[in-house]
């Protein structure tokens, strides 16, 4: 079974937003980065996959299997990690601990501690007293002493600083040394993903806009930049996104060697981040209303 | 063994390492049979995706530098030297003609170009 | 399952002291009112200790984490109810602890010990009680329950005043003077066994209500 979880056509609507008929797939082995503005419908997706809440349509598979029907085998072999903390503030982590571990059958204290000791966490204070970056590496490391073979994180990196986040990257790298784990993990930033993620997946207003391996997202979008006179009807149909000043124009385009071969040498290609993909396709339709 | 990977470069970092491991080979700093490292080590030391290492590898796979035994590892391929030559010689060949393309759009005579050469050569 | 309710009592360690100096205020202030001290303290626990398990869900979120793990919504549903049983355990063993405390140092009050009827009392209210709000916290959430269940919990200490009242009126004296008359040929087991089976059924009728509304619940 080579996928570790499979997404087709999910459904999800309410009052003011609907999660239209999403579907990608996540390799084992392998980490992908869940992009979007915020609203777009990363949570919802999540807390979808988790059953937190009901889905309208569609098919969710884990480990190959009906997210639902097997729902307690397969949460045994997840871990979560969520951008607030749910565990009971008023407890030690220690008590905490002491709580969770019976609900999973591989719960390893030896994983437990490990990670404790990696984080320098202090096992006989109170979760309230935690730091949110400390509060976060105690979350992963709930989320890791039973040797989960799918993490699954929504927005674990939200207002942490720089260096926790390296070391939460980090941690997500040495996970997949071993080739039957994965990770999905959502977030808003996304330079967490420019270096580790293997495959991206980019949701913006309920719809998957793409989802794809990172190299070859990075390999084939470009941004161009050039004189606003290159730019007609029918070259700016080749843009996801564009943006005028009184110098030139700046464009996200999905296929370098087509613009290339549109406008030859007179354009500048440079390698899009994800940010700069995620700009201009979210942003994009309203630069193309003020060209007009 | 040193991989160094520009994130501003317009060449692709799977290039990238590709370039950078053939060197080591053809330089002889990687020898037949001595392995590398795995693809998942290389990927978190690197700080780069497992498929863009992954993709390196095949790459190199493909074209006979390396060997990779499921389970084992991957290693450098045992290669006979007139192989390697050969193999060296078109890598070289490659970046003359770059260096010829380039003189030719600047008008840079043949000549001139092959004083150039003999000179670096020289001082290499 | 057991690790859900022991969950429930770690994180009301204090609560569970606070109850505990609860019953002794009881021993105090009702020792006045005859037959009352032992149901209403125990009755006002198992409340409390119910109240704060809620609470401190809804102030944790911990729904969400609690349905991530690999536990069935039935369990957390089934936890909450078997552990009314627990906290009833809890709250006879506080008044114990305190009528047995005030009694040993020879303080001058009137101390009215525990009964098995008046544990028996206690069992059928909360059953009673908790068939009644379970369901609706488990529908709308503690916070916004919290007001229904002051009005639900004084209605519980002045519906059996009325009833009392209610007893005196001839009218209906002899229907009920009919039923103590049978009851009175049962022995103290029967009844006490009898109550129980009410306060089962209700609470087993209360506990699918609230699954088939805990099921169906977006976090």
């Amino acid at each position: 079974m080579k996928n570790i979880l499979e997404v087709k056509k999910l459904r999800k609507s309410f009052k003011n937003f609907t999660l239209n008929d999403i579907s990608f797939t996540l390799p084992r082995g392998y980490i992908m980065g869940f992009i979007g503005p915020n609203g777009a419908g990363k949570s919802t997706t999540i807390k979808l996959i988790m059953n937190l809440l009901k889905k309208e349509g569609g098919q969710i598979n884990i480990f190959g299997k009906d997210h639902i029907k097997h729902e307690k085998e397969i949460k045994n072999r997840i871990g979560f990690v969520y951008d607030e903390n749910h565990f009971y503030e008023e407890l030690t982590l220690h008590e905490m601990k002491y709580i969770i571990a019976p609900f999973y059958k591989s719960w390893s204290d030896k994983l437990f501690d490990k990670y404790m000791k990696i984080f320098k966490l202090p096992a006989n204070k109170r979760i309230k007293e935690l730091s949110k970056g400390m509060k976060m590496k105690y979350s992963l490391t709930i989320a890791l002493s039973h040797d989960p073979e799918l993490l699954i994180m929504d927005e674990p990196t939200s207002g942490l600083d720089p260096i926790v986040r390296s070391e939460l990257l980090d941690i997500l790298s040495d996970l997949i040394q071993d080739e039957n784990k994965s990770v999905f993990f959502s977030t808003h930033i996304t330079s967490d993903l420019d270096k580790v993620a293997d495959y991206v997946t980019f949701i913006h207003d309920g719809s998957i806009i793409l989802s794809a391996a990172k190299d070859d997202i990075l390999d084939n979008y470009g941004i161009v930049k050039g004189g606003t006179d290159l730019l007609n009807e029918y070259t700016q149909k080749a843009f996801i996104g564009i943006r005028k000043n009184n110098f030139g124009f700046e464009g996200l385009v999905d296929d370098r060697d087509k613009a290339r071969n549109l406008f030859k040498d007179n354009i500048v290609i440079d390698k899009p981040s994800l940010e700069d993909i995620m700009l201009y396709t979210v942003r994009g339709n309203q630069y193309a209303q003020s060209n007009h | 063994m040193k991989i160094i990977i520009s994130n501003s470069s317009n060449e692709p970092i799977y290039q990238q390492i590709v370039r950078q491991l053939k060197e080591g080979i053809l330089k002889g700093h990687l020898t037949a049979g001595s392995a590398l490292p795995s693809i998942r080590g290389l990927a978190k030391e690197l700080h780069i995706s497992v498929i863009t290492t992954k993709r390196a590898y095949e790459e190199l796979e493909k074209e006979g530098f390396i060997e990779t035994a499921p389970g084992r590892g991957s290693f450098v391929a045992v290669q006979n030297r007139e192989l390697l030559r050969k193999k060296g010689l078109a890598i070289v060949e490659e970046k003359l003609a770059e260096a010829v393309l380039t003189a030719k759009s600047l008008d840079i005579s043949c000549e001139e170009l092959s004083k150039l050469l003999h000179q670096l050569y020289k001082e290499a | 399952m057991l690790n859900l309710i022991i969950k429930d009592i770690l994180v009301q360690k204090k609560t569970l002291l606070f109850a505990l100096g609860y019953c002794f205020f009881l021993v105090f202030a009702f020792q006045t009112m005859e037959g009352v001290t032992p149901v209403a303290a125990t009755t006002a626990v198992v409340y409390l200790l119910i109240q704060y398990s809620f609470a401190y869900e809804d102030k944790n979120k911990s729904d969400i984490m609690l349905n991530s793990l690999p536990v069935s919504r039935k369990e957390i549903v089934l936890a909450k109810y078997l552990s009314i049983f627990v906290y009833l355990g809890l709250a006879v063993l506080a008044y114990m602890v305190a009528t047995l405390l005030v009694s040993a140092i020879k303080i001058p009050i009137r101390v009215e010990f525990l009964s098995l009827q008046g544990i028996t009392i206690s069992l059928l209210l909360v059953s009673l009680m908790s068939s009644i709000y379970l369901p609706i916290i488990f529908r709308i959430g503690y916070l916004r329950a919290k007001m229904f269940n002051m009005v639900l919990f004084l209605l519980f200490f002045f519906i059996p005043m009325g009833v009392v009242s209610l007893l005196k009126n001839p009218e209906y004296s002899t229907a009920i003077d009919d039923i103590i008359r049978k009851l009175s040929s049962w022995s103290d087991w029967q009844i006490a066994s009898m109550l129980a089976a009410i306060a089962l059924i209700l609470l087993s009728f209360s506990y699918s209500i609230s699954l088939s509304i805990y099921k169906n619940r977006e976090f």
